[in-house]
């Protein structure tokens, strides 16, 4: 709060604004009695001009005019102020209600809101205001028509409030903390006020403040209109009227007041303004500008590589200027990429692996500039270029693959003018530029390149519009392309088929490419050489093979170890977790960059920074920062045996006891139908979120639910946790029958069941303090005694210490504010905790320390885990069993060692195979699955998974609907093909991968 | 697309069908009754009687809005209970003289207002994109009939170049009634440029912070093509929307503005009607507005539907 009012005053046009609002309310304040004479006090100089003694002047009255204005201002401000209010009050009520409840209510609110606001502000308040006035004649109108306006500025206001608070609500109600109160059965008032509202409120009090100056505008244009405001109030707008008339001969009775509205309203709406700047999340990076490149260098060195390098990064440092400061973003860089070469570039959120690509680019934010060094692409560098030289690189020498496909393309022109676009460096006709275009959509495998072309972006999917943008990318044949995490956010099946297509087109266009990532695995599928970036250094860089063969710098190492393999369990090994976090810009540490954080670290680490030295002897061309590369190397420290601690548990619970049991559930949604559809009587389109689905997951073992996005995975969780009510089947937990909807449910029910979201960011009340989010769960739920030791208790067990009682949530990093809560799902001491997908959004250090900690609580408490994710690799480590879903059907179940042996179900075999795992290499063929997931309306029928499926059999998938095959160790496989086929298909499979 | 234009048009019905009940519920259940407004205080209960009789106002509410209903889409509006005018034809006229205005003025604000919004978008955070940001922000805040003042004192009062207010009658013909027009449109101008100008400004900003702009400059594209073809293609997109949302705040703003120059339109005649305790007129008037105002929010969803493929194409 403290710092908003510091923001308020550090822009000069706000602070006067808010200022001067300021004054005006203490004028409303004291003003009548500070005036001079009274508002309606007649003198017998009538029109006299200002003097010392009357300010202002007098008007055709006699009146005297600075005294009126001055008395004025409380009326205006009242007016206009407690309308307003009136109008917040009511409105964010509504707004509160409708947004959070939805359904008829918010409906029917909505459409009466839409009509009110269909009539002008202006003509409502006349109307409204004209009838009253109609209707009273003769009785004492002062008192009542000031009533009126009042009504009529909350009349017409409350509707915009309301809205403006609905939306807020709309995105509130989907985030984690207000969804775990629901879950612990809080009450409405209680999620309303005390949850949603306090992050409701910045919205609000700007649009309060807006509103404020449009009423007193309201109030002055009625009074100037002579409506609803008598004479001989000191209205403003009515004095304005009243002096126009005489404006020649006493323009000073017209000035005055005129001045005041304008120097209020604007005082109103600068305050507004600022108030709405200050509130707004400051973006630190901003967006390059359109008519500003960034800054051009002297040329002063020369680039010292072979002649046919192509990229060629020297002593390089990008930095970023933030107010007076500036901070280094990227560090002393070197790299050289040669023809023909993938170069990874891997490290995680914060390391500056997206800024360095863009300085490749020459394309940094408008803050961002290169301090140090030099960038030379074949050659020339590329810092000292004028624009048009610049331009005739871009796009035609040097491209860029971007990350979210998506935004990435225009949305309002068609892929096949994008496409041309990009040709058109090469001075083609159109026709010709537009048959290269169809001749690359091809090159890319999409399937109808003419179709595709004619289409605008939102009506492809995710792995067209990416295979849209590679195609753009090469289509010139490049020197030189940046990748830009181009797989992220695209399903595993996708990204192994989009890997494979980029893979092939770079090595057979010779073409050097920077491939940035922070997914070690999908970098070793891709990359010949990789560097490690981290806190803006360079820490190792090397051959694929010998990075992940033998790894030296310790933050590489670590990396690697903290990624589960495919197949390693829980019962074997401890993750590797690393200590702490990567540290922000504004305090780097004086050493090693990655010295708080290292375990090795001794006291040289601390005090100098290791160079990035040249490790020829041993290995060639290799590069590490650390000067302990030595003994890592030759295995003088014991780092590597404690990375991952071996662990010889128990095998896992065999209990038979069900705890959850889901029989044929199924969840539906229902299109929205047009009134013709409803007179047709055509069915609504339905989409089969979860589509009949039986499973059962036995008390203390984890269940890992794994599908790809389109699955059903999270309505099912959401489904189970009573947020997204099923509609048809059963769900019985611990014996009991839950209702479908949470509402429903008593507290014995709440109690069993707590869920850990996806988004740390969001799973907190950024308005609570982490002692508050975790006492309510304890006091409602948990009964407990002693909730201050239970707090700590929980706090500890979680691996955080007491300070962060007191803290806020922004005071936390993504990890801490995911370990918070897993303590808040906890603390219920639930039978069940369903894990949506709870390390999906965290860096992959972090990501390593929540899996552990999920599987050291569930050691200490026996609970049970329904753990959904997309992530194969998690789950084969948590889970001990494992369900398969695609297009809300069940397609394989069973115990994890099951699932990940032969027979698979060929999806999961797909899955499996798509897998981009640090230590495997490239040589193998594997499977990839064709096309697109189809879209949840158009369901296939028989097999769903046939329009995509490597082992079709051919009409009985598209006919009938599988079987169930079950073996006796209740591994079961939707499938037509039978058991024993397919695990000697598969196993064959296997046989051949492990003999090239 | 079909779907979408009828499930506007749905709502259209719906909205007008609420609007013309709130109206009608405004002027039917306040306080007050048109009997004894007509026919002055001292009328005897007997008189009285007979005229809501006549007038129908015994009837159910329910009825009495069905039948209001029916005759305002007939047409069939009656006559000003004061001046005993046709409503329909007084009403109709007053709107040509408001539209002509209108139009006046967003033939005026829209283009100026594309051109500084652009401007001051494409420089934000720049001297001059503060200059644009906050003196459009002024002139929004001042109330229209302070804006009006001003322009009366400086180009009628000092420099003479206009007639401070608008004597319009029947027999002028539309070029002899344009210089009156000027100072009414400037001013509805001012203030609905500075609205929209900002507005646009937004949108620019938004548009080019999105990845495209960036994919569409690192194609070696010239500056140009990618301001016009790529940004201000999708920035300007939402002007559509913006002049329907414009248009209910140009029509607060015409129903001052017409007060303040005297200018012979919707508003002044509100005015009028509200002075005389005219109801018919007052509902006439109203109900005509709001025809208005939701078929050009209708117009210009359908316009921007049009014009944007992620909705046409749905
Ligand atoms: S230099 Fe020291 S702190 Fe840095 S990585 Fe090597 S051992 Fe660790
Ligand atoms: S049933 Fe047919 S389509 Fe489905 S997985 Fe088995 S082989 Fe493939």
């Amino acid at each position: 709060m403290n710092s908003i009012i510091v923001k308020l005053f550090q822009k000069p046009s706000t602070a006067i604004g808010t200022t001067l609002t300021l004054l005006f309310l203490c004028l409303a304040l004291f003003g009548p009695w500070i005036s001079p004479y009274s508002a309606t006090e007649t003198s017998s100089t009538i029109r006299s001009a200002p003097s010392l003694e009357r300010w202002f002047g007098t008007d055709h009255l006699g009146r005297d005019v600075f005294s009126r204005v001055l008395i004025g201002t409380q009326s205006i401000l009242l007016l206009a102020g407690v309308g307003t209010l009136l109008a917040v009050l009511i409105g964010t009520f509504l707004g509160l209600l409708s947004g959070y409840w939805g359904g008829w209510f918010d409906e029917i609110l909505m459409r009466f809101f839409d009509s009110l606001l269909a009539i002008p502000a202006m003509l409502f308040a006349l109307l409204l205001l004209g009838v009253i006035e109609a209707a009273s004649v003769g009785t004492s109108r002062s008192f009542l028509s000031n009533l009126s306006v009042l009504f009529v500025i909350a009349i017409v206001y409350i509707p915009i409030v309301a809205r403006v608070v609905r939306s807020e609500v709309l995105s509130l109600k989907e985030k984690g903390f207000v969804e775990a109160a629901r879950m612990r059965g809080e009450s409405l008032l209680f999620i309303l006020f005390r949850e949603i509202l306090p992050s409701v409120l910045p919205a609000l009090s700007v649009e309060a403040a807006l509103r404020f100056s449009y009423a007193i505008f309201l109030v002055a244009s009625l009074g100037f209109l002579g409506i609803g405001i008598q004479p001989p109030t000191p209205n403003w707008g009515l004095m304005v009227n009243e002096a126009r008339i005489f404006v020649s001969l006493a323009p000073w009775s017209l000035y005055f007041p005129v001045a005041a509205i304008a120097v209020l309203v604007i005082s109103v709406n600068l305050m507004a303004d600022g108030l709405k700047s200050a509130l707004q999340s400051n973006i630190e990076i901003l967006p390059q500008r359109l008519f500003q490149s960034s800054q051009r260098h002297q040329a002063s060195s020369a680039p010292d590589s072979k002649s046919d390098t192509v990229v060629e990064l020297q002593n390089l440092t990008v930095s970023y200027s933030q107010g007076k400061q500036t901070l280094d973003a990227v560090r002393d860089i070197n790299l050289k990429i040669e023809p023909g070469q993938i170069y990874g570039l891997v490290g995680e959120s914060g390391s500056g692996k997206s800024t360095l690509a863009l300085a490749v680019m020459r394309y940094l934010s408008a803050n961002g500039s290169l301090t140090q060094g030099a960038i030379y692409f074949s050659g020339q560098n590329i810092w000292t270029l004028n624009e048009k030289s610049l331009k005739n690189i871009w796009g035609s020498q040097m491209s860029l693959v971007p990350q979210n496909p998506m935004a990435s393309l225009n949305p309002s022109l068609k892929i096949g003018e994008q496409m041309i676009e990009s040709l058109n460096q090469k001075d083609l006709s159109r026709q010709e530029a537009l048959d290269a275009a169809l001749n690359w959509l091809g090159k890319v495998n999409i399937p109808d390149p003419v179709r595709v072309s004619r289409s605008y972006p939102h009506q492809l999917s995710g792995g067209m519009q990416q295979r849209v943008l590679i195609a753009m990318a090469l289509s010139n044949s490049p020197k030189f392309v940046v990748l830009d995490e181009p797989t992220t956010g695209l399903d595993v099946t996708t990204e192994a088929v989009m890997l494979d297509l980029l893979r092939d087109l770079i090595r057979e266009q010779q073409t050097a490419a920077l491939y940035i990532s922070h997914d070690l695995g999908v970098v070793s599928q891709i990359a010949d050489r990789v560097a490690v970036l981290y806190a803006g250094e360079l820490v190792e860089d090397a051959t694929v093979h010998d990075l992940y063969q033998q790894p030296v710098h310790p933050y590489t190492m670590g990396l690697l170890n903290s990624v589960p393999k495919l197949g390693q369990s829980k019962r074997e090994v401890t993750l590797h977790s690393m200590q702490g976090q990567i540290p922000s810009l504004q305090d780097l540490p004086s050493g090693c960059v990655f010295a708080p954080r290292c375990p090795l670290a001794v006291d040289q680490c601390i005090q100098q920074r290791p160079e990035l030295e040249l490790i020829n002897d041993e290995i060639p061309n290799r590069k590490i920062r650390c000067y302990r590369w030595e003994e890592i190397l030759s295995k003088k420290t014991d780092l590597i045996e404690s990375l991952q601690t071996q662990l010889d548990q128990a095998d896992p619970i065999n209990s038979t006891k069900k705890l959850l049991e889901i029989v044929h559930l199924k969840t539906q949604f229902h299109l929205p139908r047009t009134l013709i559809d409803l007179l047709k009587r055509q069915p609504a389109d339905i989409v089969k979120a979860v589509d009949d689905i039986s499973l059962n997951l036995k008390q203390g073992r984890t269940l890992g639910l794994v599908g790809e996005s389109g699955s059903g995975k999270t309505t099912l969780a959401r489904a189970i946790a009573g947020l997204t009510p099923a509609n048809d089947g059963e769900i019985k937990l611990d014996e009991d029958v839950l209702t479908p909807k949470l509402s429903q449910r008593s507290k014995e029910m709440l109690k069993k069941l707590q869920l850990v979201s996806q988004q740390p960011e969001e799973a907190l009340n950024p308005y609570m303090t982490i002692g508050q989010s975790l006492q309510r769960p304890l006091q409602k739920l948990n009964q407990s005694s002693d909730a201050e030791t239970n707090l700590k208790n929980l706090l500890n067990q979680v691996g955080l210490d007491e300070g962060y009682i007191v803290r806020l949530p922004s005071q936390l990093s993504g990890g801490e504010k995911q370990r918070v809560a897993i303590a808040r799902a906890f603390a219920a001491d639930p039978a069940l905790i369903i894990c949506d997908e709870p390390t999906s959004a965290l860096d992959v250090s972090v990501q390593a320390r929540i899996l552990n900690l999920l599987s050291r609580l569930q050691q200490e408490k026996q609970s049970s885990y329904l753990f959904i994710t997309h992530d194969l690799a998690a789950v084969s480590y948590l889970a001990d069993d494992i369900a398969v879903i695609y297009l809300g059907e069940l397609m394989e179940s069973g115990p994890a060692s099951a699932v990940f042996e032969p027979p698979y179900h060929p999806y999961t075999e797909a899955l499996l195979s798509a897998v981009p795992s640090a230590s495997q290499q490239t040589q193998t063929k594997h499977i990839r699955l064709e096309g697109d997931v189809p879209s949840p309306t158009q369901k296939p029928s028989g097999c769903p998974f046939h329009t995509r499926c490597p082992r079709f059999l051919g009409n009985i998938c598209v006919e009938k609907t599988p079987p169930w095959q079950l073996d006796d160790q209740s591994h079961g496989i939707y499938c037509h093909i039978p058991r024993d086929e397919l695990k000697q298909l598969q196993s064959s499979l296997t046989q051949t991968e492990a003999d090239t | 697309m079909t779907r979408y234009i009828l499930r506007r048009l749905g709502l259209l019905l719906l909205t007008l069908f609420l609007t013309s009940m709130i109206v009608f519920l405004i002027t039917n259940l306040l306080p007050g009754d048109v009997a004894s407004i007509l026919l002055g205080r001292e009328a005897d209960e007997v008189a009285l009687e007979n005229l809501r009789e006549e007038m129908g106002f015994n009837d159910p509410l329910p009825i009495r809005y069905l039948d209001w209903l029916e005759s305002f889409f007939v047409g069939d509006w009656g006559s000003s209970f004061s001046s005993q005018e046709n409503l329909r034809e007084l009403v109709l006229n007053r709107l040509g003289a408001s539209l002509q205005l209108a139009f006046l003025t967003l033939l005026l604000a829209v283009p100026l207002a594309m051109l500084l919004g652009v401007y001051a978008g494409l420089n934000a955070n720049r001297w001059s994109d503060n200059v644009i940001s906050i003196s459009t922000l002024s002139v929004v805040s001042l109330p229209e009939f302070v804006t009006g003042l001003v322009l009366i004192q400086v180009l009628a009062h000092t420099l003479n170049w206009f007639p401070p207010s608008s004597i319009i009658n029947a027999e002028m013909s539309f070029f002899e009634t344009i210089p009156f027009m000027v100072l009414p449109a400037l001013t509805a101008t001012m203030v609905l440029l500075a609205y929209m100008a900002r507005l646009t400004r937004a949108g620019v900003i938004e548009e080019l912070q999105k990845p495209y702009v960036r994919t569409a400059t690192l194609k070696g594209l010239n500056k140009s093509t990618v301001l016009f073809k790529h940004v201000l293609r999708n920035a300007l997109l939402p002007t559509v929307t913006v002049i329907a949302i414009s248009f209910g705040w140009l029509i607060s703003g015409l129903i001052v503005i017409e007060n303040v120059f005297n200018y012979p339109g919707l508003g002044r005649l509100l005015v009028f009607a509200i002075d005389t305790r005219d109801l018919a007129l007052i509902q006439a008037i109203t109900m005509v507005v709001v025809v208005g105002v939701v078929f050009a929010n209708l117009l210009a969803d359908l316009l921007y539907a049009y014009l944007n493929p992620r909705i046409r194409l749905k």
